[in-house]
């Protein structure tokens, strides 16, 4: 499959005097075309430096990036990509349509083509209606919102949204997160950046945690989640006798009226079911515990 | 182009929109109003005074413009983080600059010509006849901004004050307008003082080149090739400046 983005080697370091900082170091990375690439990483973790490096915004002080093949310094390689910064501001004395004209220009496009580009995404947006306002008079809901049609404008194959939901009420969040779910039904390849992990399990494949720069682990959500080897067993009318025995083999997570819920490791699975059985309990449930990216990423990181 | 075409447009209409732009509008109108007050109480031609007085305030509110902007737009840009929605997409940053520097020029342009037509205008009223020779100091002033305001995008392409950058703008513009005092000095002094003297001389532009006032407003000729002579003098600075604009902001990362 063809390569969105790779990165090779990355390192950025930022010098202030005799300071040095290393904002991202030796960053290797591939992301697949129509991938959902979910960046994850406490602020200051060097999210917003990596992705100004591939979009030569910033340069890298050492290592190489690519977009579909091109060198990231080149300007061609940006020719299908869109962009929306953390916290942008654009220009306020426009008006949206006009700013998204303005966008659109830029990506080399014009005339009726360009007309009816920057229409299409104020409705795909939903801020037709304040296409005539000035940006300064929007919202921060609608400024991002702006933000992401300025970013399609000229239909990119890469959108790369650094942040994209930071500081959005829960509705503007929304939007702006089932906004990305189309465009990912549309097959785009998306790379954004956040810190907010919930964000990332609803609408990301793949994920990649950067800690202090360092990129500590590229994984695919679901087999990461498929990957924890326990079980989520629900056990009904458990006995005092079963309980003391079960608790030998798995760890009670919760109890409900007269139902109890275990984690089982794999290896006690079939233990574990034996003295249910032989107790006269009644399994009502039992799945593969999915592991949430909280408990993988706090992983992650204390062993980085 | 499409792109330098984009970003012309847009700095035209941020300078169009802006409080300064109609600032100095507004406040010309009035002193142009008050040079027919100041030209009762004179004896002399009072045509020539406001004329005179007129054309001051033209080159006056346009070096305003010149500096403000110049150093404000591309600085802005940087401040503000919009250069990186500009430079996310497949734009090569000279076009950034040039596209900037064509909307600023737009905008001194559009002062100027609103500035013209106000002068005009009183002149019109007051002597009872259009004065059209005066353009001919329009054309130098519109150049010497020009010069101005690149000098100002210079700038504002590594300094982090605006303020800074206007400050030595307007600097290099008095340097500009003083350099008989320093050919002069440099004559006067030691070695290494007058070569110093002399080197600054051939580097900074001679703005009194650009002041054919006098020679306007008495309806003097200036001889044909001084217009080309004095367009090729302002091209070379500009270009050369633009240049090294240029090469900063490519060097340049924006955090």
């Amino acid at each position: 499959m063809e390569r969105a983005i790779v990165t090779e080697g990355l390192t950025k370091i930022y010098k202030s005097g005799k300071r040095q900082t290393e904002a991202v170091r030796d960053l290797t990375l591939e992301v697949k075309r129509g991938e959902v690439f979910g960046f994850i990483g406490p602020n200051g973790a060097g999210k917003s430096t990596t992705i100004k490096m591939l979009l030569s915004i910033l340069y890298p002080t050492s290592g190489r990036a690519w977009i579909f093949g091109l060198d990231a310094r080149s300007p061609d390689s940006r020719k299908k990509v869109g962009y929306l910064p953390e916290n942008p501001r654009f220009y306020d004395y426009l008006s949206g349509e006009e700013f998204l004209r303005f966008v659109g220009m830029l990506a080399g496009l014009s005339g009726a083509k360009l007309e009816r580009k920057v229409e299409s995404l104020l409705r795909y947006v939903g801020i037709y209606d304040a296409r005539k306002r000035k940006l300064r008079k929007y919202s921060k809901g609608m400024i991002q919102r702006i933000g992401l049609a300025q970013a399609l404008m000229g239909d990119p194959d890469l959108i790369i949204l650094d942040e994209p939901t930071s500081g959005l009420d829960p509705l503007g969040r929304k939007l702006t997160l089932d906004l990305i779910r189309s465009l990912r039904s549309r097959g785009k390849t998306i790379f954004f950046s956040t810190h907010i992990l919930k964000d990332v399990e609803e609408i990301a494949n793949r994920v990649g945690i950067l800690y202090k720069g360092k990129l500590l682990k590229v994984f695919s959500l679901d087999e990461e989640r498929r990957g924890s080897g326990d079980y989520q067993i629900e056990i009904e009318n458990a006995g005092i006798d079963l309980l003391a025995a079960a608790e030998k083999l798995a760890e009670p997570s919760k109890k409900n009226e007269n139902r109890i819920t275990f984690i089982v490791k794999e290896d006690s699975l079939f233990d574990f079911l034996e003295i249910v059985r032989d107790k006269g309990g009644e399994i009502v449930s039992m799945a593969r515990k999915k592991r949430n990216l909280e408990e993988i990423f706090l992983e992650t990181i204390g062993k980085g | 182009m499409r792109s330098i075409i984009a970003i012309f447009s847009g700095t035209l209409k941020e300078g169009t929109r802006s409080k300064l732009f109609w600032g100095i509008l507004v406040f010309a109108l009035l002193l142009f109003l008050s040079t027919m007050v100041v030209s009762e109480l004179s004896f002399a031609e009072k045509e020539k005074i406001i004329a005179d007085l007129g054309l001051s305030l033209i080159s006056a509110f346009g070096l305003i413009a010149a500096v403000i902007l110049g150093t404000d737009l591309i600085h802005r840009d940087i401040q503000n983080g919009t250069i990186q929605i500009i430079l996310a997409r497949p734009v090569k940053r000279w076009k950034y600059v040039a596209g900037k520097y064509l909307g600023l020029m737009a905008i001194i342009g559009a002062n100027l010509f609103f500035l013209t037509l106000m002068l005009l205008f009183v002149l019109l009223v007051y002597v009872g006849r259009p004065c059209f020779h005066l353009l001919r100091s329009l054309y130098t002033i519109f150049l010497e901004l020009s010069l101005i305001a690149s000098i100002g995008v210079f700038f504002s392409t590594f300094s982090t004050s605006q303020l800074l950058s206007s400050l030595v703008t307007l600097g290099l513009f008095i340097i500009g307008h003083s350099l008989d005092i320093l050919r002069m000095s440099a004559a006067k002094s030691g070695r290494f003082l007058g070569f110093l003297l002399k080197s600054l001389t051939l580097i900074f532009p001679d703005l009194d080149f650009y002041d054919i006032k006098i020679k306007v407003i008495h309806n003097l000729p200036l001889g044909g090739s001084y217009y080309v002579e004095i367009l090729l003098y302002s091209l070379g600075y500009i270009i050369l400046i633009l240049f090294f604009s240029s090469l900063i902001m490519e060097r340049r990362e924006f955090r």
